[in-house]
């Protein structure tokens, strides 16, 4: 009777084991975790992020960022991959640097976006003030000794900082 | 810049600090000067730039020659710009804190028209490893005055050699390789185009010599 149980009993954990294995497979359970930023390191959110394997070119997966630029990917496979953020018209905005998937279950990653356009138009792009005439700048011309009166020469808050 | 320091405007600046006003008379300036106490000479000059009457740049100075400035634009209590001056007293780079962090950690380059030609990065934040040099066409008109974003380079590892090159067309992003190998010379090459479809290359041996290797969608 005992043998009997005995019998019963590993032959339940065997089927209950066999589905878990198969997900257990280490290729299976590569979790890939990341954050989008956008030039001036602020959430990029809502934006395209796919997974491309570096080795074969071919896009394996993606997503869109959330409203804290948060993405994540899961049941990745063990190799080479590059993330890029993409734009509604398929144009790649920034990518990571390549990385490699292998024995960690979770890898974490951030991308920045580096293009222009419409990620640079919306808000908190953060460079705009690249622009070096856009914001004062102090000059100082020169000074005539110790006492005497120095000439300042300062640029003032242009609207178009293109002139 | 000529025409920028055409709109400028001329400060009397005395010993003691003066008041000054721009042309229409709309605000007072007021510039507090600091003096080395052993020899006399000008260190720094304090200045309420937008004449709110709080101080927002100093810069710092060696006599009549201005080294750098640290510029609070918002004025938050943290420097959120900072120029360096070239031995003309010419604006060479403007350091911006990305992060807003008080500390700059990239550094915009102007040519001799005023237009940015180079950006500096540190993706750490430390502006001694910059890890990160963006080149731009200033022939090209950006959103914000600088030139379109043509090449960059990138150190993705942080071993002091660039592993990343970049090239844009018209802003957007058209070819970037790689260096799989850590010898400084790229490796593998993806070329993408604007139907979405990417070529991707390998040149194994940093040859220099990609071969085709796969075409995808």
């Amino acid at each position: 009777m005992r043998r009997l149980v005995s019998k019963v009993l590993v032959t339940v954990m065997t089927m209950v084991g066999a589905p878990l294995a198969v997900l257990a497979s280490p290729q299976d359970l590569i979790a890939l975790k990341g954050r989008a930023f956008t030039p001036g390191l602020q959430a990029l959110t809502d934006t395209r992020v796919q997974i491309r394997d570096l080795k074969t070119g071919l896009l394996v997966n993606s997503t869109t960022s959330n409203a804290t630029g948060d993405f994540s990917f899961e049941n990745l496979k063990a190799g080479d991959y590059i993330v890029e953020l993409a734009d509604a018209s398929g144009h790649v905005l920034g990518m990571s640097a390549p990385f490699t998937l292998g024995t960690a279950k979770i890898v974490t990653v951030s991308v920045v976006a580096v293009s222009t356009g419409a990620v640079a138009a919306g808000a908190g792009a953060g460079f705009s003030l690249f622009g070096l005439g856009t914001v004062s700048s102090v000059a100082v011309l020169g000074a005539a000794g110790a006492a005497a009166v120095t000439a300042v020469v300062t640029t003032r808050q242009d609207a178009s900082p293109s002139r | 810049m000529l025409a920028r320091i055409a709109r400028t405007l001329l400060i009397g600046v005395s010993f003691t600090g003066v008041c000054a006003c721009n042309g229409a008379g709309k605000h007072t300036a007021s510039i507090r000067p600091s003096y080395d106490k052993a020899t006399g000479q000008l260190k720094e000059l304090a200045y309420d730039a937008n004449g709110n009457g709080r101080t927002d740049t100093w810069t710092e100075m060696e006599g009549s020659r201005p080294l750098r400035s640290r510029v609070d634009i918002n004025e938050d209590g943290k420097i959120d710009r900072w120029e360096e001056y070239d031995e003309n007293g010419g604006l060479a780079k403007v350091g911006f804190s990305r992060t807003n962090n008080g500390k700059p950690d990239a550094w915009a380059f102007s040519g001799a028209d005023g237009r940015v030609r180079r950006i500096e990065i540190s993706s750490t934040g430390d502006s001694s490893r910059i890890d990160r040099w963006e080149s731009y066409d200033t022939a090209q008109s950006g959103p914000d005055g600088r030139g379109a974003l043509v090449r960059a380079e990138e150190d993705t590892n942080h071993d002091g050699r660039p592993d990343k090159w970049e090239t844009y067309e018209h802003g957007i992003l058209k070819t970037v390789a790689f260096d799989e190998k850590g010898n400084g010379r790229p490796t593998r090459r993806l070329i993408y185009s604007s139907s979405a479809r990417v070529v991707i290359e390998s040149d194994p041996d940093g040859s220099g010599r990609f071969a085709e290797h796969a075409e995808v969608r």
